[in-house]
C-alpha cells in the first residue's frame, strides 16, 4: 500500500470519527440526530481530502500520518467548540479552511523548503516585524498583548512569528553551528564564541525578554526561548548552552513574577488555587472540578456540565486556552488520553522526519518545528491540569482560534515538505530527484 | 432510545480513537522495521567536491607513465612508479561523507574557494589554504599562510612530507594519505 493511500485510510477513519462526535453532540442537546449534523461532518471530510490531494499531487512521498493525526485533532476540536459555542465553531470551521488555503499556497508556491533558507534572514525578519507589530499595535486581552486587531478580526501574529524564527534560526544554526560549538571564549565558565556569529542569538534571546516584559505574554516567551536553546543544542550538542539558557530564562522569570503581576498571580494561583478560589483561582479551579466531573468513559459529546443556565461556559476560556477541560470532561479519562496520544504520535513523526533528513537545515528545520509544537502542547496542557503554572496558549489544532489553526496547518505543510524531499533522496526515483533539483 | 445512540456513539468514538492511534502506531513501527533494511543513502557529494574517479587498471599505468614525464618545480623529472595511486581519504569532516576518496594527481589545491582542487566549504578553511605537490619521490603538503593552519599528525606544518597513512587535517576535515 502506498503511503497515499494509507494517508487516505487514515483520513476516512479521522472522518467517521468526527461525524460521530458531531451528531453525538448535536444529539446531546436538542435530542435528535439531524441530517444537517452529518453533512457538516462530510463537510470537514472534504477539507481535509482536498489536503490529501495537494500532498498527493506535490508531496507524493511525504509521511502519511502527519495529516490524518491533524484531521482527528481538528475535529475533536471543532466538535467541543461547537459543544461549547455553536456560532463559533462556524468561525472556526471558516478559518479551517482559510488555514486549509494557506497549506495549500505554502505547498504549491514554497514547494521545497529549502528555498527558504534563501530568503532566511528576511524570514527572520518578517517574524520580529510581526512580534514588534504586536508590542506597538496590539490590544491586550486578560493581562497579555497578543492580538492585533485589524479587518474586523483580532490575529494573533506570534504564531505565525513562531514559524519564521523557526526557519530563520535552523537555517542560521546549520551554517554557523562549527563556529558556535568550537568557541574561542569564556565567560563564567560558558563558552561564548565570537560575536559576530552569537549576535543574532543574542539578539533572539533578548527578544524573549522583550515580549515577557511588553507582551507580558509568559507562555509565548517560554515557547521561544524552549525552541530556541532546544534548536541550539542540537545544533551544536553542546548542554551547556542548554544549562545557561535555561538558567537565564528562570532568572527572568523570577524577575517576571516578582515584577510584572500579572505573571506574578498566575505563579501564586499554581503553588495554592485554594486560597484564591473565588479571584484568581477559580478559572484553574473550575478546570480541574471540570476535568475531574468527567471520570474515567466521560460524560459523552453534548452531555457534560460545560455551560450554566446563562450558556457561560463553567471554566473562562474554555473553549481557547482550557479545552482540554472540556474534552477530558466530555470523552473521560479514556478520551483525554487518546487525545495526549494523538499528540505524541504527532512529535514522533516529526521527531523521525528530522532524524531522517538528509541536510543540517532540514534536520533542525523539522526538529525545530517538532519541538515548538510539543512544547506548546505541553505548556497549556501542563496549565490546564496545573503541573506547571498556566500560561496561555493554545492547545494546537483543538483550541479555538484562527491564527492558531492557520499558522499550525502551515507548520505541517512544512514538515511534509521536509518529509517528501528525505524520501526522494533516500529512495527517489531519478524523475523525482531531478524534478526536486529543479527546484532549487 | 436516544440516550441508547448516545452511549453507541460514545463507545464507538472511543473505540474508533484507540484503533486509530493504534493503526497508526503499527503502521509507523513497520515503517521503522522495513527501513532497517533499506540500504544506505547515496548521500550526494556536497556541491562543488570533486566526483570520486576510479580508474582501470590500464588508465592507471597511462596516467603513471604520463607522470612520469611531468614538470616538477625545479624542472626535474619525477619518478612515481613507487606509488601506485597517491590518495587522501576522508577519514572525518563536517561537510565531506566519511570514506570519500580523492586521487591526487600532479599539483591539487585545497581551500574554500570553489575553484579549489578539493573545495571544503567550511568555516575553519581559507579560501586557498594548502596545496599538495608531488617533490622527489614524495608527496608534499604546503600551507599557503592559512588563518587556522594545516596539519599533518595533529602538527601545525607550513611544508611537510606525507607519509603513508598520514593525518592531514585542515579545518575540520582529516584525511588519511594513502599510497
Amino acid at each position: 500500500m502506498s503511503r497515499r493511500t494509507t494517508e487516505l485510510l487514515y483520513l476516512v477513519l479521522a472522518g467517521a470519527v468526527s461525524t460521530m462526535a458531531y451528531v453525538s453532540v448535536y444529539a446531546g442537546r436538542y435530542r435528535e440526530i439531524h441530517r444537517a449534523t452529518i453533512v457538516y461532518g462530510l463537510v470537514f471530510v472534504a477539507i481535509f481530502l482536498v489536503l490529501h490531494i495537494v500532498v498527493r499531487v506535490f508531496l507524493s512521498r511525504a509521511d502519511p500520518y502527519l495529516l490524518p493525526v491533524t484531521a482527528l485533532l481538528a475535529a475533536i476540536g471543532l466538535t467541543e467548540i461547537f459543544r461549547i459555542r455553536p456560532a463559533l465553531a462556524l468561525l472556526q470551521g471558516q478559518w479551517l479552511l482559510v488555514g486549509a488555503l494557506l497549506f495549500v499556497l505554502t505547498v504549491v508556491i514554497v514547494r521545497d523548503h529549502t528555498r527558504l533558507d534563501r530568503y532566511r534572514y528576511l524570514i527572520g525578519a518578517l517574524g520580529l516585524a510581526l512580534l514588534v507589530a504586536t508590542i506597538v499595535a496590539g490590544t491586550t486581552v486578560n493581562g497579555a498583548k497578543l492580538w492585533i486587531h485589524a479587518f474586523g478580526m483580532s490575529i494573533q501574529p506570534s504564531e505565525f512569528a513562531k514559524l519564521a524564527i523557526v526557519v530563520f534560526l535552523a537555517g542560521y544554526l546549520d551554517d554557523k553551528k562549527v563556529l558556535l560549538s568550537v568557541p574561542t571564549r569564556h565567560l563564567l565558565g560558558v563558552p561564548v564564541p565570537a560575536a559576530k556569529y552569537f549576535g543574532p542569538l543574542v539578539l533572539m534571546w533578548g527578544l524573549t525578554l522583550v515580549m515577557l516584559v511588553f507582551m507580558k505574554d509568559f507562555g509565548m516567551s517560554l515557547l521561544f526561548m524552549a525552541v530556541f536553546v532546544a534548536l541550539l543544542y542540537m545544533a551544536t550538542n553542546r548542554i551547556v548552552y542548554v544549562v545557561a539558557g535555561g538558567a537565564l530564562f528562570a532568572a527572568a522569570a523570577g524577575l517576571a513574577i516578582w515584577l510584572v503581576p500579572h505573571v506574578g498571580d498566575r505563579f501564586s494561583v499554581w503553588l495554592d488555587p485554594w486560597s484564591k478560589a473565588d479571584t484568581t483561582g477559580y478559572q484553574l479551579l473550575q478546570s480541574l472540578f471540570t476535568i475531574a466531573d468527567g471520570g474515567v468513559l466521560g460524560s459523552g459529546f453534548g452531555r457534560g456540565f460545560l455551560l450554566y443556565t446563562s450558556r457561560q461556559p463553567v471554566v473562562p476560556d474554555l473553549q481557547t486556552d482550557f479545552i482540554f477541560a472540556a474534552i477530558a470532561n466530555e470523552m473521560g479519562l479514556l478520551g483525554a488520553v487518546a487525545v495526549i496520544l494523538c499528540f505524541v504520535l504527532f512529535f514522533w513523526r516529526g521527531a523521525r522526519i528530522a532524524t531522517q533528513a538528509p541536510d543540517g537545515f532540514s534536520k533542525l528545520l523539522a526538529a525545530g518545528l517538532a519541538t515548538a509544537f510539543a512544547l506548546q502542547t505541553f505548556i497549556i496542557l501542563g496549565g490546564v491540569t496545573r503541573l506547571i503554572p498556566l500560561t496561555g496558549l493554545t492547545l494546537p489544532f483543538v483550541s479555538y482560534g484562527g491564527s492558531s489553526i492557520t499558522a499550525n496547518l502551515v507548520l505541517v505543510a512544512l514538515l511534509l515538505m521536509v518529509s517528501h524531499r528525505t524520501n526522494v533522496v533516500r529512495a527517489g526515483t531519478d524523475v523525482e530527484r531531478r524534478r526536486l533539483a529543479e527546484l532549487g | 432510545m436516544i440516550d441508547i445512540v448516545l452511549l453507541v456513539l460514545k463507545i464507538a468514538i472511543l473505540f474508533l480513537l484507540y484503533l486509530f492511534i493504534w493503526q497508526v502506531v503499527r503502521g509507523a513501527v513497520a515503517d521503522v522495521r522495513g527501513s532497517a533494511v533499506v540500504p544506505a543513502p547515496d548521500v550526494p557529494l556536497p556541491e562543488g567536491t570533486r566526483p570520486v574517479v576510479t580508474r582501470t587498471p590500464e588508465e592507471r599505468r597511462r596516467l603513471r607513465e604520463e607522470r612520469l614525464t611531468e614538470r616538477t618545480e625545479s624542472g626535474q623529472v619525477m619518478d612515481l612508479t613507487r606509488h601506485i595511486a597517491p590518495r587522501l581519504i576522508v577519514e572525518q569532516s563536517p561537510i565531506v561523507p566519511v570514506g570519500v576518496v580523492f586521487p591526487l594527481d600532479g599539483w591539487i589545491t585545497v581551500g574554500r574557494a570553489p575553484n579549489s582542487d578539493i573545495v571544503l566549504d567550511e568555516p575553519f578553511v581559507s579560501s586557498t589554504h594548502a596545496r599538495l605537490r608531488p617533490r622527489d619521490q614524495v608527496y608534499v603538503v604546503e600551507d599557503l599562510g592559512s588563518t587556522n593552519g594545516t596539519f599533518v599528525n595533529e602538527k601545525a606544518v607550513t611544508e611537510a612530507p606525507l607519509r603513508l597513512d598520514a593525518r592531514l587535517r585542515i579545518g575540520e576535515t582529516v584525511f588519511r594519505y594513502e599510497e
